[in-house]
């Protein structure tokens, strides 16, 4: 057990290597300067000769890479063009935000799709087909106009709720709607697989003959068991998030990393662009590794075939 | 096919041949500006209304499928090419070179598609063509994946032996006896995610990463109109709605390939 969250974890870390080489490669290949593409142009002259230095930009491309990843170690990734403020202290401040309307979206589409899923299943075929239009309505719609008609609809024309910025239930609950629509269907594709492939195990076929009742049947055991590749997607969802927020936090005003990565493709502010997807590329990565461990504590199965005993 | 698979493919053709003889169909010129008739509402001149400019937004919409299906279609493309190449060598050479591949793969895997897609357009210069770059360069590595599957089960089947034991070359049984069995799976890939590249390249261009103004496409039409849409919804509505039903086509057109597929004895479970 221990064992396998030891080597998983250890994964990390040519992962992460992979991962700054890919985005160092990309800083290498901004148009200017790459130091310029980290300090920001209007860097005082001692950040910017101090970031030359630590990264070592007159020295072999291995050696810049060493002195990239050694800066992104530091938490410096460099100074936006614009405000010269530190981009790490920016993301810091703005992460909370988007957590929390991460968080709430997957309050709406963890619940609602599991309920869907389930009905798509064990409902009739029509129920099953009505339930599928939603689910590849909501993977075919761009977030930026489904956020857009539930703005027109519910702040400019209905007037129930403001139609951006940043602050309690009333603003989080458009944006975190829009976030909702495309992971709820792929919650709802892999739980009604799930149930539907449980549907006709030997064991529920066994507790049929024990006399169980059909509540207990399909509230203890179908549902327990179909949830595990459920927990999954969920978690993958919450990583996926982070492509989605660019486009809504943009529409909704909402003050967090997705529109401040919108707001530096704008206006072109390299080391805001580059923050971003570090960041969000790290969020991405702990999440999939938090999925695989949970998976691994969920299913007993993991547990007994894992690779330790 | 089932009926959706069919009516989907319908529907996309008709798409396409649109966008392809815009210039024919097209009743304005989707550029032309016309102050006097700024914003208006759909009406027998103005099938879909005009934008802010007084530009014809049918128009418009018939333009900029052009650039956005076309965009997408080649993206597929380029992404079903890389992949089979990949696939097919990391799967049937194995060893080092596979594992050297799978670990390229799963490292662009383990970025979010769309944040990698934005960090490579905004290192080009924006336009079609950088988009078609960003989409294939993040895209292919799903269909590489699939792809190594499948050749992997295809290495040890009886045809492959035999053709082995004829004396064929390791060339020769790759491309004319494994190539030919892996297209039917990629081009399912290929419908399946062709959807996603509407939205991401749509994505994109919301963004100003796409082609530039004043040519048009749905994702830059929203962009532009969004602040509109209170006083002229439809600005906003025909582009999406655009958008969501050529995506629509494309997944359940996909969907219904890998259903067909399935029932064939192939498996796409990755």
């Amino acid at each position: 057990m221990s064992l396998y969250f030891l080597k998983r974890t250890a994964l990390l870390i040519p992962l992460l290597l992979g991962i700054t080489f890919i985005t160092f490669s990309l800083v290498k290949a901004l148009p200017g300067d790459p130091v310029f593409s980290l300090a920001g142009e209007r860097s005082s002259p001692e950040i910017i000769a101090k970031i030359r230095e630590e990264i070592g930009a007159d020295k072999g491309i291995l050696r810049q890479y060493a002195g990239y990843v050694g800066l992104l170690l530091k938490g410096e990734m460099g100074r936006s063009y614009f405000t010269n403020r530190n981009v790490a202290d920016d993301l810091v401040e703005k992460f909370p935000n988007t957590a929390r309307l991460a968080l709430t979206a997957m309050l709406i589409s963890a619940p609602l799709g599991i309920l869907l899923g389930f009905a798509a299943a064990v409902g009739r075929p029509s129920t099953d087909r009505l339930i599928s239009v939603i689910t590849v309505s909501g993977i075919s719609m761009p977030v930026f106009w489904s956020g857009l008609l539930l703005m027109l609809i519910f702040s400019l024309r209905l007037n129930l709720l403001p139609p951006s910025g940043t602050g309690g239930v009333q603003y989080l609950l458009l944006p975190a709607v829009t976030l909702a629509l495309p992971a709820l269907s792929a919650i709802v594709r892999v739980t009604r697989i799930s149930v539907a492939e449980l549907l006709s195990a030997q064991f529920i076929r066994t507790s049929r003959a024990k006399g169980l009742s059909e509540f207990r049947i399909y509230a203890v055991h179908i549902l327990r068991n179909s949830l595990i590749p459920v927990v999954t997607v969920i978690g993958l969802e919450l990583g996926s998030y982070l492509n989605g927020a660019v486009l809504t936090e943009t529409i909704f005003g909402w003050d967090g990393i997705g529109r401040y990565a919108m707001e530096g493709i704008m206006k072109r502010d390299y080391p805001v662009i580059m923050g971003c997807i570090i960041a969000g590329t790290a969020v991405f990565v702990v999440i999939n590794l938090i999925v695989d461990l949970v998976y691994h504590i969920i299913d007993p199965r993991m547990r007994l075939h894992g690779a330790d005993r | 096919m089932a009926l959706t698979g069919r009516l989907s493919a319908a529907v996309l053709f008709m798409v396409i041949i649109a966008s392809l003889f815009s210039p024919l169909l097209a009743p304005y010129d989707p550029d032309a500006i016309d102050l006097d008739s700024i914003k208006e509402p759909p009406s027998s001149r103005h099938i879909m209304g005009t934008d802010n400019k007084g530009r014809d937004i049918f128009s418009r919409i018939l333009h900029g499928g052009r650039i956005s299906v076309f965009v997408s279609l080649t993206a597929a493309f380029v992404c079903m090419t890389i992949g089979l190449g990949v696939g097919l060598v990391s799967g049937y050479i194995g060893g080092k070179t596979d594992i050297f591949l799978m670990a390229v793969v799963d490292l662009i895997l383990s970025f979010p598609s769309f944040l990698l897609a934005i960090g490579i357009s905004v290192i080009l210069s924006p336009g079609v063509y950088t988009v078609i770059i960003a989409i294939s360069a993040v895209g292919w590595a799903s269909f590489a994946r699939v792809i190594r599957g499948n050749v992997f089960m295809l290495r040890e089947s009886l045809f492959v032996e035999a053709a082995r034991a004829l004396g064929c070359s390791r060339a020769r049984i790759l491309l004319m006896h494994i190539l030919p069995q892996c297209i039917p799976l990629t081009l399912v890939m290929a419908g399946l995610k062709t959807g996603g590249f509407i939205l991401t390249e749509a994505g994109l261009s919301f963004l100003g990463l796409g082609s530039q103004p004043p040519s048009a496409t749905w994702g830059s039409m929203i962009s532009s109109s969004r602040i509109f849409i209170s006083s002229a919804p439809w600005t906003v509505l025909f582009p999406g709605i655009m958008i969501s039903v050529t995506a629509i086509c494309f997944n359940l057109l996909g969907d219904s390939l890998r259903d067909k597929l399935d029932s064939s004895g192939t498996s796409l479970s990755h």
